[in-house]
């Protein structure tokens, strides 16, 4: 996953919708979980140090594999 | 306008111009009878002056006002059971049902001279009053006359009719309490009520995915999966034995609205904040109730001759069975005395009065005939034959349905209990409303609770279990209350239920399940010591305390919005105009935390179902993104595949080095392609899509080979025609790709110009020349 400085797009901000977010508060434990063999792949861009953009799609199987890792995530679903 | 194109939801039918629009469907004496319901008597339009004058008055409060103020009370009390749903509509054949249980139908007073009489689909007569004079609409279709050819789902009243309407007085049923019985001997503990529906929705949360077949129905798999995590089995003899339990509850918590059908994507969605469970007991026992009425492809058992005709996508639409239940139901609520016990027979019987001579679950002696007869005495004779054999199908099929329907789900839902019969004391052949049951069913039809002769008061919750220090729970069932079984099934995992006791873990998984559902640790705690019989132990309090910090650690937010701006002044900006609210994350993005006003100020880019299509790509292999559908993951994903050109990111060029790299990282040819095609524009170029799998080693099914050909350009027409006439030429000849010119295969070029020395037609020291450009042609075989 490589980092890219943000894109300029103008002057009108991008709103993304729909995304899937993982947000941890420690910046190491965000590391650790990219190493994760099922996890990684699945984290497919990097907004910070602690938090991460899964693979579109994903949300689910990703909250599965982190159940199975033994971690105990909070889901948050937006209703916006 | 066809009726079937005019697109009509409870919501927008009463709209002026979908109302024209469905009106003018109607004939013109319907339309006419109509107007008379709202214009009054003296109104003697024709059909258009009477749609425009209908679309006015229909909007119009104060003549919806007088209109309504004529109804009948049966007109209104069917009205008001609509309005008791929470919605403006009702399915046809519960509504249809209920209106025969509030005015039922006789048989016609003439029938002696008739020859032929049916109760077959006679249940839809009341409905089709409301119907012809329009106080209900069909939502589809075009006739004001239901029956088995002519059907709509549902009828949508006019809210502004519906506002009118302002509680309900019920008739009372006709029926006799008996006196006998004084104790209930067969009761389901509201505990054991409560398990049992906290046990299924932990099920179907657990179980997975639950799919749809591509007919719209679960597929097998999923009864199976569940049963297996239920281990729901009951083989008693018990008349209480429920068969397919799992298939009752599924499609109860589906009339709840806890599971939802997703059609589009063919599955089943689990929606936890629709669960009754959450609620206090009594809440959720109306709410089951409701549910219970609608319930579809499931239904009681039943004996065979049974007129079931529907295919397997129907059935999950209403059918009779729902409107039974709903007749019962309301049955119940008509009661004379809620709290007396009832023989179910002659609750039969009552219902028999109210519905017989226009319903039957049964198909059999449903008609009357008696042409044959002559003399009025035979005539006579054949009709109490029919009424006997009419009741006898009663009582063996619908009767059947009645106990089936008091015994399985309304004994499993806590709403009703037996005690035996006096000729048959071990029998459960009495019955009376259980507390709850009566104020659900006064609920359900806006009755007051004192009308209903009872009064229900919640008791306090009393300590109803042990907290070890091993962190496991022993709860006594005997004490404990339907709030506090619903509690520690979701905050424990049940390791063994027994007739007294039932054994709960709290675990970090059970802890950690609690707490997504929605419930805060404190909270959790708090409840667990207060129905505790001694003090909760230290430790098992800080493990809990622990585990809930544990997911304060890591959070997965779903269906995010995040706002990208240009820099970190320009969100701070934002944030300060109030324009939007969220939580910074890195540089220059938000995550929304509050509804984006003002949508148009942004661009916006949706992630799912699909990434936006962003990238074009030229048979060059060039692929330029475009800027204004630039996502957050293209250049990632580019970079993975391709090289850039330039420093902005905006143009890349695939190539086989790219391709030969991105498959070192472990990338295959179809995931390269299937990235490609997902988010390309427009088709992948089919030259770079085939160069794509050869770069990545596939091999064409025969090998390309480029060969040389020589042409043989002829002076005259005459020699070009000589010379493809002739079978000594021709074996050393291919194409003719010019009135005078001709392929000649590498190979044969030497023998050709030997041949053409030798005939004449070259002179002996012309050499041969190859290297004329060649155009490439397949050989023509001749």
């Amino acid at each position: 996953m490589s980092k890219k400085t943000p894109v300029s797009h103008e002057s009108k901000p991008i709103l993304h919708s729909r995304l899937t977010l993982l947000e941890v508060s420690d910046p190491e434990l965000l590391e650790e979980l990219k190493m994760d063999r099922k996890l990684g792949p699945l984290m497919v861009r990097s907004l910070s140090a602690c938090v991460a953009v899964i693979s579109p799609g994903s949300g689910n199987a990703f909250i599965k594999h982190l159940l199975k890792a033994g971690h105990t995530p909070k889901i948050i679903e937006s209703a916006t | 306008m066809s009726y079937d194109s005019i697109i009509r939801t409870p919501e927008t039918l009463f709209k002026p111009s979908i109302l024209a629009e469905v009106l003018s469907t109607f004939g013109a004496d319907d339309v006419k009878r109509i107007a008379v319901t709202y214009l009054g008597k003296g109104t003697k339009l024709n059909k258009a002056d009477c749609i425009k004058a209908l679309t006015k008055a229909l909007v119009t409060p104060k003549a919806i006002h007088q209109a309504v103020a004529d109804f009948s009370d049966f007109e209104r009390t069917a009205l008001g059971l609509i309005k008791l749903r929470g919605q403006s509509w009702a399915s046809v054949e519960e509504l249809a049902l209920e209106c025969l249980m509030l005015k039922p139908e006789k048989l016609p007073a003439d029938l002696l001279s008739r020859g032929y009489y049916s109760t077959s689909h006679k249940h839809y007569g009341r409905l089709n009053e409301l119907l012809r004079k329009g106080i209900v609409f069909p939502l589809t279709g075009n006739h004001l006359d239901l029956s088995s050819y002519h059907h709509s789902f549902e009828v949508a009243a006019n809210p502004l009719v519906l506002n009118e309407i302002r509680g309900i007085q019920l008739p009372s049923l006709s029926i006799q309490p008996v006196d006998g019985p004084q104790l209930a001997r067969f009761v389901k503990r509201p505990s054991e009520i409560v398990l049992r529906l906290v046990a299924f929705e932990q099920a179907i949360t657990k179980v997975g995915a639950m799919n749809l077949t591509a007919k719209g129905i679960p597929a097998k798999t999923i009864f199976p999966k569940l049963q297996k995590l239920l281990g729901w089995e009951d083989s008693s003899k018990s008349p209480f034995a429920f068969t397919d339990p799992v298939a009752f509850f599924f499609w109860l918590f589906r009339a709840a609205g806890v599971l939802q059908f997703q059609f589009d994507v063919r599955e089943v969605l689990v929606l936890r904040q629709n669960s009754p469970i959450s609620q206090p007991y009594l809440q959720q026992v109306t709410q089951w109730l409701k549910a219970y009425r609608s319930i579809v492809s499931w239904h009681e058992p039943c004996p065979p001759g049974l007129y079931l005709y529907y295919r397997d996508e129907d059935r999950i639409r209403e059918t009779t069975f729902n409107g039974f239940r709903a007749a019962l139901l309301l049955a119940l609520g008509m009661l004379p005395d809620p709290t007396a016990w009832y023989r179910i027979s002659h609750l039969s019987e009552a219902l028999y009065g109210q519905l017989g001579y226009s319903f039957t679950l049964g198909r059999n002696s449903n008609s009357l005939h008696f042409w044959r007869e002559k003399s009025l005495e035979e005539k006579k004779r054949a009709i109490d034959e029919w009424k006997a054999s009419h009741r006898k199908n009663w009582d063996s099929h619908d009767e059947v349905f009645i106990r089936q329907a008091l015994y399985g789900p309304l004994f499993q839902l806590g709403v009703v209990e037996f005690a035996g019969d006096d000729d048959k004391p071990g029998q459960p052949g009495c019955f009376r409303l259980t507390e709850v049951g009566r104020v659900a069913l006064a609920r359900m039809y806006g009755q007051s609770v004192e009308s209903s002769s009872t009064k229900f008061i919640p008791q306090p919750d009393k300590p109803c279990w042990l907290i070890q220090p091993n962190f496991d729970v022993m709860v006594y069932l005997e004490s404990a209350s339907a709030e506090q079984l619903s509690l520690i099934e979701r905050v424990g995992s049940r390791q063994h239920v027994d007739a007294s006791t039932a054994t709960y873990r709290l675990t970090r998984d059970a802890t950690y399940q609690a707490l997504e559902s929605g419930l805060n640790i404190e909270g959790i705690i708090r409840q667990l010591q207060a129905s505790s019989l001694k003090p909760m132990p230290e430790a098992v309090i800080r493990s809990m305390t622990d585990w809930a910090s544990r997911r304060e650690r890591l959070s997965v937010h779903l269906n995010a919005q995040v706002l990208e701006f240009e820099s970190a002044q320009a969100r701070e900006k934002a944030l300060k105009s109030g324009q939007v609210t969220g939580e910074p994350i890195g540089d220059t993005f938000l995550l929304v935390t509050s509804a984006v006003k003002n949508l148009s100020a942004f661009s916006v880019i949706a992630y799912e179902p699909a990434l936006p299509r962003c990238i074009s790509v030229e048979d060059t292999g060039r692929i330029l993104v475009h800027r204004d559908l630039r996502d957050l993951l293209i250049v990632d994903q580019l970079s993975e595949l391709a090289e850039p050109i330039g420093t902005d990111q905006m143009e890349w060029h695939i190539t086989e080095k790219s391709v030969r790299a991105a498959m070192k990282k472990g990338w295959t040819v179809s995931e390269i392609l299937n990235q490609l095609h997902r988010r390309v524009n427009r088709n992948l170029p089919p030259v770079l899509n085939l160069a794509i799998q050869c770069w990545g080693g596939a091999a064409l099914p025969e090998p390309t080979t480029l060969k040389k050909q020589v042409v043989l350009q002829l002076p005259t027409h005459d020699l070009a025609e000589a010379i493809a006439n002739s079978s000594h030429f021709m074996q050393f000849i291919g194409e003719q790709i010019g009135p005078r010119a001709f392929l000649i295969p590498d190979v044969l070029a030497e023998m050709m110009h030997q041949l053409l020395i030798q005939y004449g037609f070259i002179e002996k020291t012309t050499p041969l020349n190859t290297d004329n450009p060649t155009p490439q042609r397949k050989k023509k075989q001749s």
